[in-house]
């Protein structure tokens, strides 16, 4: 493997709450290769978007604070980085993909407003009013930004996009919100795309689309992504490789197939057997509810609804280790077996 | 028809108009359901597949009485319903219910579970006091949460499944026939989704339920049912049993609708139809498109698509169809 | 049965405990709310046990003393006497007595009246909704003060009449926060379902809807405790209020003022404690904001 654009390292993070301190990312490693597309999967209050929060260096400190860990895009560690670097890193290095397309554009602004005031002043933290209204009166600055801007809407397959410029967002459908939102991402040609479940909030013809676009511009612009999700079919259409994260764990990683042809962590394969299937097999849910960040158990998380826990797995904390070549799981059974 | 269905819908049509300045002027009407007719047998499981604003939530809104028809009629055990007052509408209550989709905001922030399941049995005075508490355990042992540990416990402290299990046994306390579920697992993880809906096939054989069962997730949908409805812009498309739909899925609609569905397996792989993508969004129902409502997004659309609205063909006994595409077969 | 009844009490025992504990942790991030809290329950326990309290309790009446008048604050006047030579200090402990009554009531008759209106204008609606709406507007376009005192002219000042016409002029402010509460809580998905389950609309709205409601009104009702004090005072000020030599706050400052700037303390003292009540009051009332707040969520 080349060496990752994007790399986290031992990263542990934790909130000061009324019952305690909730440990809400238990040291995870994660690494996002150049020109990959990697998948975060996990159910709702896994530590996905605490995890996307820590990357962007938008959590909420306090409440949350980062007890361990690094985060390394390319040679900086982004969580030392001083904010006048890290707003420089931010659109240009990194991007963002929301996942709630209609709330995420502001409904008081037409689209062609929103995507200049990005354009024009990304990758700086504190712009003065004078300099911004300098830029923004300057003509000939403004149309060329707007050509690039139409290009972007192009690359996305937005029809008619210079009338599209002139909308307010509530005019907009989903989808088009959607490509609008990753138009805006790409606006400041960033190296790496972080996915938050872009597609939750759509239809699935029109998720359909948006897959297969986001699919073309990652290999088109030669970008890294993280796709963050709760759904494994969406991850295998995108995805080559994938994470598994329970309770702010990483408890697999390996290639998408791989891992849901054979499941090796009995909590990816729960989830897996939990999906409704349109061969129409028997599904099955995972018993329990996810543990108590404040007082985890101290062996593995999975523990209390693994069926194939034993006394073991209740004080040791499992260790990731190589199954097969390029498949991680952190889980006791395969370490015994080897 | 030798039995009568208990839930029938016959051509009902909701249109909301839309009002605007300040004088409330009528500029337009929202066709949110148009002229859609299906019926559930007694212990049928009928599902209702559509994209968002396709109207689904609308119709079940109707049969429940939230909203009122402009045309058509529901009829429920052969007796219309459609046109109740508050009062018989009130009677009714106890014979249907409704699960709804949003776990967070369907229950009382201000309740304690115990309370919430109760208020049933308090406003049509079922029972005395103690009954009603010995009813409100039994309801809750019924979809699988402890009495003595969520009786007093307040929705904030529950997850998405354990709201949605204390919004069933709400509803089912009142011994329903038909409870029509609203998207009730949508807002769920995989994992609880699974517990949910398995719990929901159980009850339904214990209570001796009838279900209509709303979701835009086929997937879903294809498991659940015994048949299926797919509803596009406030029509519907097709009607069939659920192995018919999944196997031979005759409109376009619906085969887009199949192969869009994100499946993580190579068997499943092999099943989906291979369709050329839908081009655009689904439309308003302000002014939907004439003819088929779906020719604008149909790969396979035709002239004559536009102009007319294709009548419905029989394919099999359960199985129909409204599309030009099929009569060409 | 009954055995599954006393486990059921402690659970909910101990859910209680719970989220009192909880509302304690909430609060005591919030400094300010203390401090508000300590110093409104001084004042209260001050104004309770005022007959303990203060030293000369026969000056809160008509006691005159002329030989004592006009003596600046010393050890045995803590705060100074006044014109008729009365100790300061114990008037202000029993006059308390009369201005935070005044200030307790007046917002919670407003409440009543308001919430009320507001439920059946915003969950009813149509015609009756907007009969009462646009009568809180007719309302709210007068001065208070003025039909305030209004209602006092006619029936004459009195402590009993202040708390009357300053009720009735509170209430459509509370009708107004009522009402766009309602009509919002009134979509929730909660309500249809009660409405489903087949509950008449009484039901809804007490059971449903004014619990769900309330968080805003109990800290309107604090903030408004606050200026109930102060126009109370004000009222008092006018010589409208509380008939001399009834100790008030507001009242001592009137009466003082007109020895002022030489002789300060005969008004500087109750304005010291009608600001403490009115700022603690305040405080107190942020933070239980941030309280009610999180116990939603």
């Amino acid at each position: 493997m080349t060496s990752p654009i994007l790399s986290i390292k031992n990263l542990a993070v934790s909130f000061n709450t009324f019952e305690g301190e909730a440990k809400v990312i238990d040291h995870i490693n994660l690494d996002v290769g150049e020109k990959e597309t990697v998948g975060l999967v996990g159910e709702t209050g896994c530590g996905k978007s605490v995890t996307l929060k820590t990357i962007l260096g938008i959590l909420p400190i306090p409440p949350g604070k980062v007890t361990n860990g690094q985060i390394l895009f390319g040679d900086k560690n982004l969580l030392t980085l001083p904010t006048k670097e890290l707003c420089k890193l931010r659109g240009r290095g990194i991007s963002l993909i929301p996942q709630d397309p209609l709330v995420s554009l502001n409904p008081v602004f037409t689209i062609k407003a929103q995507f200049l005031d990005l354009a024009m002043r990304q990758g700086e933290e504190h712009v003065s009013r004078i300099n911004y209204y300098r830029k923004k009166l300057n003509k000939k600055q403004t149309q060329q930004v707007v050509k690039k801007i139409i290009t972007m809407l192009q690359k996305v397959q937005i029809p008619d996009p210079e009338r599209v410029l002139e909308y307010y967002p509530y005019q907009l459908s989903g989808g088009m919100a959607q490509r609008i939102l990753i138009a805006i991402s790409l606006i400041g040609s960033p190296r790496l795309l972080l996915a938050d479940e872009p597609t939750t909030a759509l239809d699935v013809t029109v998720q359909k689309q948006i897959i297969t676009l986001l699919k073309k511009i990652a290999e088109d612009s030669n970008l890294s992504m993280l796709y963050i999700t709760h759904n494994l079919g969406v991850t295998r259409k995108i995805a080559k490789r994938v994470y598994i994260m329970y309770a702010g764990q990483i408890v697999e990683m390996g290639n998408v197939r791989e891992i849901f042809n054979e499941p090796l962590h009995p909590y990816t394969s729960g989830l897996i057997n939990a999906l409704p299937k349109i061969t129409r097999e028997k599904f099955n849910g995972i018993d329990g509810t996810i543990p108590d960040y404040v007082h985890p158990p101290k062996g593995c998380r999975f523990y209390p609804r693994c069926p194939s826990a034993d006394e073991s797995c209740k004080n040791q904390r499992p260790v990731m280790i190589e199954v097969k070549e390029n498949h991680f799981v952190a889980c006791r059974l395969f370490q015994e077996g080897r | 028809m030798s039995e009568v269905p208990l839930l029938d819908i016959r051509n009902l049509k909701v249109y909301f108009p839309i009002y605007q300045g300040l004088l409330k002027k009528e500029v337009g009407t929202v066709r949110a359901v148009d002229n859609v007719s299906f019926n559930i047998k007694k212990g049928g499981l009928f599902g209702l597949v559509g994209e968002t604003a396709s109207g689904k939530t609308t119709i079940a809104k109707t049969i429940l009485g939230v909203v009122h028809p402009t045309s058509g009629e529901i009829r429920f055990k052969g007796e219309k319903i459609s046109h109740l007052n508050d009062e018989s509408r009130r009677k009714l209550t106890s014979k249907m219910q409704m699960i709804h989709q949003d776990t967070s905001s369907s229950l009382n922030p201000r309740k304690k579970v115990g309370e919430l399941i109760k208020v049933a049995l308090d406003i049509h005075r079922i029972g005395t006091a103690v009954e009603r508490l010995d009813e409100v355990s039994r309801m809750l042992q019924y979809v699988q949460l402890p009495p003595e540990n969520f009786l007093s416990k307040y929705p904030a402290a529950l997850s998405g499944g354990q709201k949605q299990r204390v919004a069933i046994a709400r509803a089912l306390i009142l011994k329903p026939e038909v409870v029509v579920l609203d998207e009730p697992t949508s807002a769920l993880d995989v994992s609880v989704q699974a517990k949910i809906l398995n719990l929901l096939t159980k009850l339904k054989k214990e209570f001796n339920l009838t279900y209509l069962f709303i979701s835009h997730d086929l997937s879903v949908v294809l498991n659940m049912s015994d048949t299926i409805g797919v509803m596009y812009l406030g029509e519907l498309v097709e009607v069939g049993g659920s192995e018919d739909i999944l196997v031979n899925p005759m409109h376009p609609y619906t085969r887009a609708l199949i192969s869009a569905i994100p499946v993580i397996s190579e068997k499943e792989r092999n099943i989906l139809p291979k369709v050329p993508p839908l081009r655009g969004e689904i439309g308003s129902a302000i002014n939907p498109p004439t003819g088929c409502r779906f020719h604008t997004r149909c790969p396979y659309a035709k002239e004559k698509c536009a102009r007319e609205r294709p009548n419905w063909v029989q394919i099999n006994e359960k199985h129909t169809v409204r599309c030009y595409l099929v009569q060409r077969f | 049965m009954g055995k599954t009844n006393y486990s059921t009490k402690l659970i909910s025992c101990r859910a209680y405990l719970e989220s009192f504990f909880r509302g304690i942790y909430v609060i005591r991030k919030n400094t300010l709310a203390i401090v508000g809290i300590g110093v409104f329950l001084s004042l209260l326990l001050m104004c309770i046990f005022a007959p303990w309290l203060a030293p000369y309790p026969e000056d809160a009446g008509d006691a005159i003393h002329l030989s004592q008048s006009f003596k600046s604050p010393s050890m045995l006047h803590i705060l100074g006497t006044d014109q008729m030579g009365r100790d300061i200090f114990s008037r202000i402990t029993f006059g308390g007595r009369n201005t935070l009554l005044a200030g307790l009531i007046i917002p919670l008759v407003g409440a009543s009246i308001g919430c009320t209106l507001g439920l059946i204008a915003g969950y009813i609606g149509r015609r009756i909704g907007s009969v009462i709406m646009r009568t809180t507007d007719v309302f709210l376009s007068i001065p208070p003060l003025i039909i305030a005192l209004l209602v006092i002219g006619v029936f004459g000042p009195s402590l009993k009449n202040i708390i009357f016409a300053l009720s009735i002029v509170w209430w459509p402010w509370y009708t107004r926060l009522v009402h766009g509460e309602v009509i919002s809580l009134r979509e929730e998905t909660f309500v249809e379902s009660s409405r489903l389950l087949g509950a008449k609309s009484t039901r809804t709205m007490f059971s449903e809807i004014l619990p769900n409601a309330i968080p805003p009104i109990i800290v309107k009702i604090t903030l408004d405790i606050g200026y109930a004090i102060l126009n109370a005072a004000a009222l008092g000020f006018l010589g409208l209020g509380v008939l001399p030599p009834t100790p008030e706050w507001g009242l001592m400052v009137s009466q003082g003022r007109l020895y002022l700037p030489s002789i300060w303390w005969i008004t500087t003292f109750p304005g010291i404690f009608i600001f403490l009540a009115v700022f603690s009051i305040n405080l107190i009332g942020d933070g239980l904001r941030d309280l009610l707040d999180v116990e939603v969520m």
